[in-house]
This record gives C-alpha cells, sequence and structure tokens, in this order.
C-alpha cells in the first residue's frame, strides 16, 4: 500500500470515526428530548410506581445527573462496548439486537447480489443500442425505483405465495423463504444501478478514449468489457451511501411485509414502545455500516481509478 | 458521410464488414487524436494501452509484447520507457502523453497514420516537438494524414493540402501551391486570417518607449517620466498545492502599463500570465508586492473600496460562453455593467444599441441570451460590457483562442480599433505570439512566473535576448510565406512537465 | 422503495442536475412529450382529489355499508369495498389529501430548512461551512427512514409529525445540493466578471449566484416530492401515521393485507395511488431536468477532490490559478482527473447533493467547481467548436 493509501484510508477511518461520534450525539440529543418518557419507558405500564420508586430510577438510570456528565458517561459506555439496557425487555441491548443483525444482513445481501448481477447484465445489454430499447430500459428503471416495494412484497405475497402456491408465504425461513423477500427489496436497487451503469457505460463510450481504441481494431464486446465497465464501476461509488440507506430502510418494511426476524422488527417495536437504548443501538450501527462501507468502496475506488492514487496531477 | 468507393490498402472498405473492419483498424491505419490525457484510456497504464493493438492483432506472448511496447515507446522518443509503461496517462507530461498516443497508433504497424489536431491542446514548444516526430514518421515511408484547423501547423510538413469548407473539398493540391497561390476563396480567407505579426506598425512611437532587457525589473523608463496607469511592482503570488507545498505562480513581477499602449503578456500554460492579469484586475491579492493605479494604491485597498474604480479596468475573457450569465440576455448584461444610471427606457436602448454598433452588432440582440449567438458574437458581448463602463484599461486575457481563425482575426481587428477609437491601455495575455506580435506595443515573456524578457515588441520578435524566448519562437509554426524572418535557431528545452507537476 | 426515494431518481440524473440547469437560458417551455403530459394529468386529478374529493365521489370514505363488504370492483364502487363496506374509491380519493400534504410539507421543510444550511454553508465562512457540513454528513450516514423514525421517537406520532420526520429526514440532501450549486455558480467566470465591474456581494448573490443555484433544487424538490408521499405511506403502513378510520393509503394497505387472498383489490387500489404519485414526480421531475440541461456531465463531481477550498477563494481551487489556461483552446475537455472517491463518507466536503454517480466522463478536473462546471456543462459546444474551426463558422460540425 503506497503511503498515500494509507494516509487516505487513516483520513477516511478518523472521518467516519467522526460520523459515529456525531451519531451518538445525535442519539443522545434525542434521548434528552424525551427524557421525561424515559422513565416511564423503564417503568414500563407499570404505572403503579410509587414515587420512590421513580426516584429510584432516575437515580439509577443517571437522569438527575448534568446533562454534559451523562453525554459523557454515554460517550464512554459506548466506547467500552456497552449499549446500555433495553427499557422493554430489559435486557443488554447488545443481547436484544444480536440474533437480529444476521437475518437482517442476510436479507440485504442477498438483495445486493440479485442487484448487482440484473443491474450489470441489463447495462451492458442496453448500452449504445438505438433509442427505443434505451427508453424501454429506463422507462422499466423509472417503474423499478418508483413503485413502492412493499407493496410489491404485499401483491407478490398474494399471488405468488397464497394463491399460486409457488413461494413459500410469510413468516418462512431458509433459502426458499429468502427469496421473494430479497428479490422485492432488490427491485429498486436493480433499477438504479442499471441506470447509473448504463449511463456510465454510455459515458465512457463517448469519450474520445473508446475511439481511440476502435481505431485499435476493438470490437465493440471488447470495448465495454476491458475499458468502459471500468469507468461505469468507478461511477457506482458514489451510490453506497445511498445503497445502504436503501437496503435498511427496505429491509424494515419488508420484514414487516414478510413477517420475517430482523432489525427491523426489533426498531419498530422500539420506536412503538419508545425504548431508545434499542433505537439508539439500531443508528450506531446502522451508521457503522454505512462508515465501514464506504471506506471499503473508497479503497476500491483508489483501485479503480488511478488518478486518485497520485496526490496531485495536472 | 458517403462515398462512392473508399479504399484502403487496396481493400474495398465499402464491402468491409464490422470484423474486417477491424482488421484493418490499428493494422492498415492508425489513429491519433487530439487530446491524450482523454484519447488514452484514463484507468490503464500507458503499457497496456500501447500493447492493446498487438492483442488484438497478434499473437505475440507476452514478453515479445512487452519488448515490443518499449521499443514502441523508445522509438516515438519516450526517455526512460520501463518507467513509463508502468504509469498512467495522468502521470505523463502533455507531450509524452501525446507521444504514447502516437505509439498505440504505431505499435501494428500501420502503412498509414491518420493524427487528428494532434497538437491542438500542446504548447508551442511541444507541439514543435511532436511535429518533428511526425514529420519525422513521414520520412520514413509511413503516410500520414493530418487534420488540422492551424494552416501553420500543416505548411510544416504537409506534401499536399486539401481545404475543407462546409463538408466539401474546396481546394487540393501541393501544399507549396496552396499556401502561395491559393486559388479558393476559403483558403485564402484562412491564410489571411492567420495572424502574422506583419502590422504597420502605426504606433511604432508608443513601441519605442519601452527597452529591451532582461531580468524581473522591468519598470519602463517612462515611468519616471510621469505616473504609468498601472504599476505592478515585485507582485508574488503562491498557491497552496495538495500535499502542503506552494507554488508560486508568480514570483515578483514588476511591469508598468502605460495609458494607451497594448503591452502583450506571452507564456505558455502555467507560466501564470494569467494570474498576473488577475492580480493587475484586482481579483486575485496579490501575497506580495504591489499593484497601483495611477499612482494611488489598488492591491491594497479593501474589496469594497475597490469597487468604486473597477470601471477602470474591463475584462475581455477567454471562453465569452463561461463568462456571460447564461440567464441573461444581452440587455441584461450591458445593464449590469452599466452602474446605477437611469435613463429612459429609448434613451437606454439607443445607448446599449451604440455600444453593440461599436463591437459590430445590432440591436436586434439585445434580446439574445449568450447560448443563441455565435462564439465571435458572444465575445463581440463581452467587448462591449468591458467597454461600457468606459474603461482607461482592457485586460484581455486569451481573447481569442476559444475562437475559430476567421473569428480569431476579426476579433482582433476590433480590439485595435476599439483601442485607438477609446485610446485604452490593453493588457493582453496570450500563449499565441503571432496575435501578441500582431496587435502589442511592447512584450513580456513570462515563464515560470518570471518575467523573462521584456521590451518592445519588434526588438523581442527580431532579436530575442533570452533562449526560451528565442525557443518559443522558434517553435512557432509559420507559413512559408513568413520565413522571411530571420530563422532562429531553436534552443533544445526540456519539456515543461505540465502534466505531472509534483 | 422506501428509502431515500429522492435520490434514486436524482442518481437516476446522474447527468448532473447541479450543472445543468446553471447554464440553460430560462423560459424555454417544457417540451410536452406524452409521458410528460400524462404525469401531469394524473397529478392533476390527484390535486383535485385532495383539495375538492367531492368532485370524484358522492361517497363518504367512512360510510359503512356491512351488506355490501368486501365486494370487488363494479359499476357501483369502482375500487369494490373493504369488510365494512366502505367504497375502496372513495377511500383513495380522500386519501389523497392526506398523502399528498404530507408529500408537500415534507417536502417544504425539508427545502426551506436544507436550502437555508446550505446557502448559509456555501456563502458564509469557512468554519461555519465545515461544521455544518460535518453536520450534514453524520445525517447523511442515517437512513432517511431511519431519521424519520428517530424524530417520530422524539414528536409522536400522526400525520403532521410524520410530514415533519420526512422533512427533517430530507434536510442533508437539500443542503448539500444547495452548497454544491452555490460553490460551482461562485466559481464561474460570470461571477468573476461581475466582480470586475464592480458589483458588490449583494448584488453577485441575487442576480447570478442564486437564479443559477436554485434550477436543479427544484428538480429535486419535485423528484423528492413523490418520494415522500412513499416514505409517508411506508411510515403509516408500520403504524405510525393517522390513526385507523381516516383514510390514507398507507394504513388502508395495512388494513387491507390480511385480506389480501380474498380481496386483492384492497391492497391493489391504494398501492396503485401512491405508485402513481410517485411515477408522476419522477417523470415531470425528468422533464424538468431534461429541458434544463443542456448537457452531460456533472458539475459537483469536481468538487468532491478533498480539501480544495473552493468556497474561499475560487480563484485558487486546489492550490493553482482556477482557470487551467490550455494553449490554445478555452473549452478544451478538461483533463480527467482524480475524483475523490469519498462518496458520502463524512471528512470529504462533498458538495453533492445525494448519491449522484460520478461516472467517467471524468471531465471533473482537481481544480475543481468553475472548471469542472465549465468542461461538464459543454462537453459538444466545445468540441464542436473546435471542429468547426475549418469551417469558420463555430459551433458548426465539420462533419
Amino acid at each position: 500500500m503506497r503511503p498515500g493509501t494509507a494516509r487516505a484510508v487513516l483520513l477516511r477511518l478518523l472521518a467516519g470515526l467522526g460520523v459515529m461520534w456525531g451519531a451518538a450525539t445525535l442519539t443522545f440529543i434525542a434521548l434528552q428530548l424525551v427524557q421525561g418518557d424515559q422513565v416511564a419507558g423503564v417503568l414500563g405500564t407499570n404505572s403503579l410506581a410509587t414515587p420512590a420508586v421513580r426516584a429510584q430510577v432516575i437515580h439509577e438510570y443517571g437522569f438527575d445527573q448534568p446533562v454534559l456528565v451523562q453525554y459523557l458517561h454515554w460517550l464512554g459506555r459506548l466506547v467500552t462496548g456497552d449499549l446500555g439496557r433495553s427499557y422493554q425487555l430489559n435486557t443488554p441491548v447488545t443481547q436484544a439486537l444480536s440474533g437480529q443483525i444476521w437475518p437482517t444482513a442476510q436479507l440485504a445481501g442477498a438483495a445486493t447480489l440479485i442487484a448487482v448481477v440484473v443491474s450489470v447484465v441489463v447495462a451492458v445489454l442496453t448500452t449504445g443500442r438505438g433509442r427505443r430499447v434505451r427508453s424501454a430500459a429506463s422507462g422499466a428503471e423509472l417503474v423499478a425505483v418508483s413503485v413502492p416495494a412493499f407493496w410489491i412484497g404485499l401483491i407478490a405475497l398474494t399471488y405468488l405465495s397464497f394463491k399460486w402456491h409457488l413461494l413459500p408465504g410469510a413468516g418462512a425461513t431458509g433459502l426458499s423463504g429468502l427469496l421473494l423477500p430479497a428479490a422485492v427489496l432488490s427491485i429498486p436497487l436493480t433499477g438504479i444501478l442499471s441506470q447509473v451503469l448504463r449511463e456510465g457505460l454510455d459515458e465512457a463510450l463517448r469519450q474520445p478514449f473508446a475511439i481511440s481504441v476502435r481505431a485499435r481494431g476493438v470490437g465493440p464486446t471488447a470495448l465495454v468489457a476491458r475499458h468502459a465497465l471500468r469507468h461505469a464501476l468507478a461511477s457506482l461509488a458514489t451510490l453506497v451511501g445511498w445503497m445502504v440507506g436503501s437496503l435498511f430502510g427496505g429491509a424494515v418494511l419488508i420484514e414487516t411485509v414478510f413477517a420475517r426476524p430482523g432489525l427491523g422488527r426489533v426498531l419498530l417495536s422500539a420506536v412503538t414502545s419508545r425504548d431508545l437504548p434499542v433505537v439508539s443501538a439500531v443508528v450506531l450501527l446502522v451508521a457503522g455500516v454505512f462508515v465501514v462501507v464506504n471506506v471499503v468502496v473508497d479503497l476500491l475506488y483508489l483501485r479503480i481509478d488511478p488518478r486518485l492514487r497520485t496526490p496531485r496531477s495536472a | 458521410m458517403t462515398a462512392e468507393r473508399l479504399l484502403v490498402a487496396g481493400h474495398d472498405a465499402a464491402a468491409l464488414d464490422e470484423r474486417a473492419w477491424r482488421d484493418v483498424r490499428g493494422r492498415e491505419v492508425g489513429l491519433v487524436l487530439q487530446d491524450a490525457l482523454s484519447s488514452l484510456d484514463p484507468l490503464r497504464t500507458v503499457g497496456a494501452e500501447v500493447a492493446e493493438p498487438l492483442r488484438v492483432h497478434t499473437r505475440l506472448d507476452r514478453a515479445s509484447t512487452d519488448r515490443r511496447v518499449l521499443e514502441q515507446l523508445a522509438a516515438v522518443g519516450i526517455p526512460d520507457p520501463e518507467r513509463r509503461v508502468d504509469q498512467h496517462p495522468h502521470e505523463l507530461s502533455g507531450g509524452l502523453r501525446q507521444r504514447a498516443l502516437i505509439a498505440t497508433a504505431l505499435i501494428a504497424d500501420p502503412p498509414l497514420l491518420i493524427a487528428d489536431e494532434p497538437t491542438t491542446a500542446l504548447d508551442v514548444t511541444v507541439q514543435r516537438q511532436i511535429l518533428d516526430l511526425l514529420e519525422r514518421l513521414k520520412s520514413e515511408g509511413r503516410g500520414l494524414l493530418l487534420v488540422s484547423h492551424d494552416l501553420a501547423v500543416v505548411a510544416r510538413i504537409a506534401d499536399r493540402i486539401a481545404v475543407m469548407d462546409d463538408g466539401r473539398i474546396v481546394e487540393h493540391g501541393p501544399a507549396d501551391r496552396v499556401l502561395r497561390a491559393p486559388e479558393h476563396a476559403v483558403t485564402r480567407a484562412l491564410l489571411e486570417a492567420v495572424p502574422r505579426g506583419r502590422r504597420a506598425t502605426a504606433r511604432g512611437a508608443a513601441a519605442e518607449r519601452g527597452t529591451a532587457g532582461g531580468g524581473t525589473d522591468t519598470t519602463s523608463p517612462s515611468a519616471s517620466v510621469g505616473v504609468p496607469l498601472v504599476r505592478v511592482s515585485g507582485v508574488t503570488k503562491r498557491y497552496r498545492e495538495r500535499g502542503g507545498r506552494t507554488r508560486d505562480a508568480l514570483a515578483g513581477v514588476s511591469v508598468d502599463l502605460d495609458a494607451g499602449e497594448t503591452l502583450g503578456i506571452v507564456g505558455e500554460s502555467g507560466s501564470g500570465k494569467s494570474t498576473l492579469a488577475r492580480v493587475v484586475l484586482g481579483v486575485l491579492q496579490p501575497d506580495d508586492g504591489t499593484v497601483e493605479l495611477r499612482g494611488g494604491p489598488w492591491s491594497a485597498l479593501t474589496d469594497r473600496r475597490r469597487r468604486d474604480q473597477r470601471r477602470t479596468f474591463g475584462l475581455v475573457p477567454q471562453d465569452p460562453l463561461a463568462a456571460l450569465d447564461p440567464r441573461h440576455t444581452v440587455r441584461q448584461v450591458l445593464n449590469e455593467s452599466r452602474g446605477g444610471v437611469r435613463l429612459r427606457r429609448r434613451d437606454h436602448d439607443e445607448e446599449l444599441a451604440r455600444l453593440l454598433a461599436e463591437v459590430g452588432l445590432g440591436a436586434e440582440h439585445l434580446d439574445r441570451r449568450p447560448a443563441e449567438l455565435s462564439g465571435g458574437q458572444r465575445q463581440r458581448v463581452a467587448i462591449a460590457r468591458a467597454l461600457a463602463g468606459d474603461p482607461a484599461v482592457l485586460v484581455c486575457d486569451e481573447p481569442v483562442s476559444a475562437l475559430d481563425v476567421r473569428a480569431q482575426a476579426r476579433i482582433l481587428a476590433l480590439l485595435t480599433t476599439v483601442q485607438r477609437a477609446r485610446s485604452l491601455a490593453v493588457l493582453l495575455v496570450s500563449h499565441d505570439l503571432a496575435v501578441v506580435r500582431e496587435v502589442c506595443d511592447r512584450v513580456a515573456v513570462v515563464r515560470d512566473g518570471l518575467i523573462v524578457e521584456h521590451g518592445p515588441v519588434e526588438a523581442i520578435f527580431t532579436a530575442p535576448q533570452h533562449p526560451y524566448t528565442r525557443a518559443l519562437l522558434a517553435a512557432t509554426p509559420r507559413l512559408p510565406g513568413d520565413e522571411d524572418e530571420a530563422e532562429i535557431a531553436p534552443v533544445p528545452t526540456e519539456e515543461p512537465t505540465t502534466g505531472a507537476r509534483r | 422503495m422506501i428509502r431515500r426515494p429522492s435520490r434514486v431518481a436524482l442518481a437516476g440524473a446522474p447527468s448532473g442536475i447541479a450543472a445543468s440547469v446553471a447554464l440553460s437560458p430560462p423560459g424555454r417551455r417544457l417540451r410536452g412529450s406524452p409521458a410528460v403530459w400524462v404525469a401531469g394529468a394524473v397529478l392533476a386529478l390527484l390535486v383535485l382529489a385532495a383539495v375538492w374529493p367531492g368532485l370524484l365521489t358522492g361517497r363518504a370514505p367512512n360510510d359503512t355499508d356491512v351488506a355490501h363488504a368486501m365486494t370487488g370492483p363494479s359499476g357501483a364502487h369502482p375500487f369494490g369495498t373493504d369488510r365494512l363496506g366502505r367504497d375502496v374509491f372513495a377511500r383513495v380519493v380522500h386519501g389523497a389529501r392526506t398523502s399528498l400534504t404530507i408529500g408537500l410539507s415534507a417536502t417544504a421543510i425539508g427545502l426551506v430548512a436544507g436550502a437555508l444550511v446550505g446557502a448559509v454553508a456555501g456563502f458564509g465562512p469557512k468554519l461555519l461551512d465545515g461544521v455544518l457540513m460535518r453536520l450534514v454528513d453524520v445525517l447523511f450516514a442515517l437512513p432517511e427512514l431511519l431519521l424519520a423514525l428517530i424524530a417520530i421517537v422524539v414528536l409522536g406520532t400522526g400525520p403532521a409529525n410524520v410530514a415533519v420526520a420526512i422533512g427533517i429526514a430530507s434536510v442533508p440532501n437539500y443542503a448539500r445540493l444547495v452548497r454544491a450549486q452555490v460553490l460551482v455558480v461562485r466559481g464561474t467566470e460570470f461571477v468573476e466578471a461581475a466582480r470586475v465591474l464592480g458589483r458588490g456581494r449583494t448584488w453577485i448573490v441575487l442576480r447570478h449566484v442564486l437564479p443559477n443555484a436554485l434550477g436543479p433544487v427544484r428538480v429535486l424538490a419535485a423528484i423528492s416530492t413523490g418520494g415522500a408521499v412513499v416514505t409517508g405511506a411506508g411510515l403509516s403502513y408500520l403504524g405510525f401515521g393517522p390513526g385507523p378510520p381516516s383514510p390514507e393509503w398507507g394504513s388502508m394497505l395495512v388494513d387491507g393485507q390480511d385480506f389480501m387472498q380474498d380481496a386483492p383489490w384492497l391492497v391493489l387500489f391504494p398501492g396503485l395511488a401512491v405508485a402513481a404519485v410517485v411515477l408522476c414526480c419522477s417523470v415531470l421531475g425528468r422533464a424538468m431536468r431534461g429541458r434544463t440541461a443542456c448537457a452531460r456531465g456533472d458539475a459537483s463531481r469536481g468538487r468532491r477532490t478533498g480539501g480544495a477550498p473552493a468556497s474561499s477563494t475560487p480563484a485558487t481551487v486546489a492550490g493553482r490559478p482556477a482557470r487551467p489556461r490550455p494553449p490554445t483552446e478555452g473549452p478544451r475537455r478538461s483533463a480527467p482527473t482524480p475524483r475523490s472517491s469519498t462518496s458520502a463518507t463524512c471528512g470529504s466536503p462533498s458538495a453533492t447533493a445525494g448519491p449522484r454517480p460520478r461516472s467517467s466522463t471524468a471531465s471533473t478536473s482537481t481544480c475543481g467547481a468553475a472548471s469542472a462546471w465549465r468542461s461538464s456543462a459543454r462537453p459538444g459546444p466545445g468540441r464542436a467548436r473546435r471542429r468547426g474551426r475549418c469551417s469558420g463558422s463555430p459551433g458548426r460540425p465539420r462533419r
């Protein structure tokens, strides 16, 4: 690894830490804003609690300390990996979440895989084609991106699972149970990826170097495969932030539609019951994933585009 | 494009299908495009790019391919090819990149090389080197189809010239004949439009006032007589590069501009000439040194105080399309420079029409937007805007380099007319020696932020003192008719590393 | 597609909203492709439904008629009835008001707050810019839905809070776009020309920067409105919207999903309504973009290079004169140069809004906004001009 690259990685990681800190602060502020409810959250529906019990809870959770102290405690606990206890489940948050991460990761991973494969195929097949092919493709992409995926999920569930019994229905586990939700979740992703890839390819093919390459006797397929695709991949990097968010947001809804376990469902019940430690843990987790994925993509990007490796060029 | 018959190396190209064409491309015909930075795949190494035709057309193994690539790179004059093969296009300087691009076109040894504006993006000295290379290739027996807008470039190497206009070849013949005795009006117009720098020195008197001299202290002696209009003394402008280093775009430049004179600032890209213009305009603050206006402070003023005096300067930009707000009509553009004077609409329109007439436009252009004008018309609007505030100094930053040859000639003529009619002082920044020679009284040659030579235009062009000036002059392509100039021996210069400054 | 639909649509526009509008002369009329007309008509109908539902349906959305419960689409009930015999068509029509209100007010909140933040960052001192953009980076790292959910935890449920939550969640998009635009326009040569003419800051901001900067923001707002409607429906579907009796598309989906097998129309029609809004907004947004886009390329790409303080010194971006004068001609295709890959990571003062892909036009240059804007904005004319030189008519391609 060149020193420049190492420095870039370090900088990005630092910046990532900054984002994590920001996210932690944000959730702390949210916690403060609903502090009154927090006590109720801890006490749960047990509204018969005496003022003494209330006071004890306030003291135990440190709600009576100055805000700054609470903030520092909060940060200190986070650094040591202690995300607090869920008010609702009365278990450590880490424990409440740990079992839920894998199903969501599975879902998101499968959806990404489907989206990448389909979109690369579609983009390569539709680039440099006539206007009809292009407008058909971009129309399809527009629909894929626009139509709410969770609604498609509902429809698909009705017909594919319940009416035609082609696929296992809601609540199913295993690979076959993963297929439908992942496919549905991948729809908007596929739409956007293929659109961006195709435009990237088109853009690359419009570059003067495409003419040079053709003038060397290279055929159109080899031009796309050897030259243009790499340029188009570079344009995907910016999408990553969007993809992380899209997958997560989509997963929350898709998990609800398909009654799958996962972070989405935990988050929803936490939001409903104002179980802030769980909400903030999810926030930090998602921000962390975002940061890591972005750093990885940045590194990939450095590999793809050599111009980024040299500190300066003309 | 249609053709009755297109023969390539004895094959009837019209009968070729895509696959057969691919055999022709690269092997029978090599192509060199304008800008190697975008004509080479920026994501691949130079070696991979040069080797590609071999991969397509031959079955050489890896080792011999690599060897051929190194040989070819050396053959086009790239020093240290072992290092260069693993670099990417952006790491090479402009000249080396262009050589690498030529290497990609040559490696499969095509008998015909098509070069489409091969030197248009390059500085003159580099252009000279690339043209030398192309000439050598031609003399080695390769056919060369050179496409260029620049007659002087073509004149340098071509045996035959075909002049095209509107998709037709209007004149075709031996280079000598076409250049010396053009038959078609288009050819004549093109030839006339090439700036030769042989202007009648009507203002020779003004030119006499300057003196030749090297070094950075180029304060003209007339300064002692009266106060110069603009005095630049010891101006330094530093830029911070990525990685914390600094680079002096200007390193202690001193120059005077007197009322009514035209001063040319000449240099290659990155020499700092545009920075100088911007410092004079007061849009860049010098890090060191001062600019004085009519003996009073200028660069030392606060931006707000400077604002009232800004009308002393008019700016003629390089690229009028970028320098005009796309949302504004010509009327709005001109109004912007007229300050708060309110007139009745009729008088107002008359005044704007007068202004437009002065730059050769009609009142019908008032309600057009820049996108609806041609390049020359846009530049005229920009000039009208510069004149609207009734300035004393016109700062022209590469005023014609974005224009085609004929528009260039007209805009230069317009600038000269306006300058005389209003007796303006003009600071003309250009990379183009011929343009400077045609318009200017005095010239300052800038390199790496320093004025290396300075003096009256005739002195600089006929008896250049500094080796860099001589190299610049020698590198400038000329039409054969201009060769009566004393031929100045080229001084070998190291190639400016515009592409890989680090 | 709950997440950031606005960005989806935007990302679909790598051709650079940012660059385009700044360049295009305004006032050209929307070219009416059939899709645009259809989208406009459908949207008009939906707006009519929201403003004056009685005009489209005589039935009240909450009138129950158990005798005719769960009947399929028919002449009397074009969209069928639900388990209480309520007319689905009437509920969809009446639901338009809630959904569109959520969409529009969320967009308004996001637009105003985001534009404010972006403008302050773009115009303000460097330090403030840095602080604001780091804040935006943090928000950017969180999915929109998650941000909206956090806001709901704090604010509580209900349609108004849902709108506010979605609006807050979209602030980073607008802030980034507006800032990027301001920086791009601030670095242009016509702004410098105005300075040379002696125009003050206020004049330049009002006459040049804002008009040119806000064009793309309009496009984003149009597209985002559709996105906000979907997000709103999604949040209602999750149970954070208006309570059960009120007709709202998202809650209708919840109501209907248990009966999907027997009465698919209960889910089909509200979903179609949501999809229609988004599609129409996207189509119109794209048309606006297409109208304003002079050329392809993305202005903001150039700004992603880390640390170049284009904001403070327009002239010296990335440490050198802003306008690299090519020796020969102005609008030469500018150097393809590194775009730092810091997609949306925090540390980079990325001026982009949303994930606008840096495609390999590479027409960005290190020197940042101004030249990137220039080069990316019109590769066409530049090339044409070069080509046109011989014929003496700039802009006319030789072949």
